[in-house]
């Protein structure tokens, strides 16, 4: 009964995930209009019955373009801190199990990395990359690797200290076999909530990079390069830059519902 | 041939302060089938005495610097990594003092003794799970086909002591170290432990090395003991010699500070003064700053561990 608020919330937030994401993959069938289709008789207009969200200086459907523009701020935001995680989580749980050098030389390098604000850091790999949906996946994976890289370390030093671990070097077993069976498992928790969490930060950082030209190239939608369009005429014609906007927000704050409310429910000791 | 021949092992810490002599030249061997019982206070040395025989010492800041431990022939000691990875968990199994800590809360009971089996006699996985169940019950576990399936939390402190032997006996280990196995546990459950491990030894015939600072455990299931004091073997003798006839002032001290519902006292009798610290060892005989029968070689010399008129070795001046 303590939960039903955190389930109601969970329950309200993956619904959301799972909207947008079935939304993005499905989006070349449902979308109305043709994105890319320019009309300049029917440039900069507002919300209509043949335009349901406005139009844009080009006169491309605004709400075709949203739909599809889910497409690459969704796969960025999802698959880059996948990467990122995949690298980051083993560094971390090497760094944090082994300790002593290699320990050390691990976290310095990702303080390294962590002393650059994520942004600029992005920014910085997506610039040396060349801007496409590569770099800005490569780029928003490596503004999150040091992250991933502490959180992991941190709970597996704590972990480490855990007879078991003792106990299952004292039955023979390797060191892989230890991290992949003894240690993964147990700090799996706090990592899911993580990615939940992070997974809305790197769709921001999506967004910031496509609105600096770094992310996916036009004409292909995204919701970045939709709010830098937008910038151009944002008095004239408001309606492309608010609803890539809010789209933004809408996907941030679902992913954001549902690591919270994972935490809540994995750790006991905050009460909601 | 002995199964474990230990000779003048020799583990010393580096720390900050100082070098420590956590074990000191300590020398005992063990027949298979046998059980030895180390006693002492805390930071005598037993723990790590038998961490080094898997060589599970903590390094840094522990190394073993001297000596060898010949488990079947071949010394633990220079053993490769391989080898040690087989002899840990396949030839000596170990249990701990806790058993809420030492079972993988995110593993059901069963996958762990299953796994086990599976790293050493690379059975199946059907046959590894179906080993696991057996060994359940041989431990005691009633419904071991449910508990092998139920998560370590589910089960009461007993029980997971009873896995955690059946976890350390899966793989047949000719040796068993059970460090306080049952210290961690109520005193009823203690017994039943004990006992377990008593049954479990007479129908397996597995080795047991018993670590702990409680005589009454050791009496109840060891064939000799081993007084450990300030890192050294100081009385070495058949359990039932160890409480008749002591002969080590330590030895006597620490069975003289066992409360007995005979006599009534309102203190409880202890060994005058405290372990010296690590870092500053008297010289001569360590124990000399404590005893009551202290003479002036002790000063000077440390005794060394000889054989007495009744079968004991003891370490004391004063004996030889």
């Amino acid at each position: 009964m303590k939960y039903l608020m955190a389930n109601k919330l969970t329950a309200v937030g993956a619904a959301l995930c799972v909207l947008l994401i079935a939304v993005a993959a499905l989006s070349p069938w449902i979308a109305p209009q043709d994105p890319l289709e320019q009309s300049f008789l029917t440039a900069n207009q507002g919300p209509s019955e043949d335009h349901w969200l406005g139009t844009d200086a080009f006169g491309r459907d605004v709400l075709s373009r949203v739909l599809i523009g889910s497409r690459v701020s969704l796969s960025i935001g999802i698959i880059a801190p996948l990467l990122s995680a995949l690298f980051g989580v083993w560094a971390g749980m090497i760094a944090g199990y082994l300790g002593g050098w290699t320990d050390r030389l691990l976290s310095r390098f990702s303080d390294l990395l962590m002393s650059f604000p994520s942004l600029l850091l992005g920014v910085m790999v997506a610039a040396a990359l060349g801007p496409s949906f590569e770099s800005a996946v490569i780029a928003i994976a490596v503004a999150l690797f040091p992250r991933f890289v502490r959180l992991s370390r941190s709970a597996t030093q704590v972990l480490k200290r855990e007879p078991f671990i003792d106990a299952s070097i004292a039955s023979g077993r390797g060191t892989v076999s230890i991290m992949l069976k003894h240690v993964l498992p147990n700090i799996a928790g706090p990592l899911v909530v993580a990615l939940s969490l992070w997974i809305a930060t790197a769709i921001r950082l999506e967004a910031a990079l496509s609105f600096l030209g770094l992310g996916a190239q036009p004409p292909t939608p995204s919701w970045g390069n939709m709010i830098r369009d937008g910038m151009t005429d944002l008095v004239g014609d408001p309606w492309p830059a608010a609803f890539a906007g809010a789209a933004i927000t809408l996907a941030v704050l679902a992913f954001n519902m549902v690591g919270d409310a994972l935490r809540d429910m994995l750790d006991p000791e905050i009460d909601t | 041939m002995s199964l474990l021949t230990v000779s003048d092992l020799r583990v010393h810490l580096f720390t900050p302060r100082g070098l420590v002599r956590a074990v000191d030249g300590v020398s005992f061997a063990l027949e298979a089938g046998r059980s030895l019982g180390i006693v002492g206070e805390s930071g005598c040395g037993k723990t790590m005495t038998a961490l080094a025989m898997m060589r599970l010492i903590p390094t840094p800041p522990a190394q073993i610097v001297g000596g060898s431990i010949l488990f079947d022939g071949q010394d633990v000691v220079t053993m490769d990594a391989e080898r040690l990875r087989a002899l840990r968990g396949g030839d000596i199994a170990m249990i701990y003092q806790d058993p809420m800590t030492t079972l993988n809360p995110v593993l059901t009971v069963g996958e762990q003794i299953a796994e086990a089996v599976r790293l050493h006699r690379h059975d199946g996985r059907t046959a590894a799970w179906a080993r696991a169940v057996e060994m359940l019950k041989l431990v005691g576990i009633p419904d071991p086909a449910r508990v092998a399936s139920a998560y370590p939390h589910q089960l009461s402190g007993g029980m997971r002591q009873r896995a955690v032997i059946a976890m350390a006996l899966a793989c047949d280990p000719k040796l068993l170290i059970a460090d306080e196995p049952t210290t961690a546990l109520d005193v009823t459950i203690q017994a039943q432990i004990l006992e377990l491990l008593r049954r479990l030894q007479g129908e397996l015939g597995t080795a047991i090395i018993l670590i702990t600072h409680d005589l009454g455990v050791i009496a109840d299931l060891v064939d000799d003991v081993a007084v450990m004091y300030a890192g050294k073997v100081v009385e070495h003798t058949a359990v039932r010699t160890l409480f008749n006839d002591p002969k080590h002032p330590y030895t006597r001290g620490l069975l003289n500070s066992v409360p007995s519902l005979e006599t009534r006292e309102r203190r409880l009798r202890t060994i005058e003064g405290t372990v010296p610290p690590a870092h500053a060892m008297p010289a001569g005989c360590r124990f000399n700053p404590r005893c009551g029968q202290v003479r002036p070689e002790c000063h000077d010399r440390e005794p060394p561990l000889v054989v007495l008129d009744n079968g004991s070795r003891a370490a004391c001046w004063a004996l030889s």
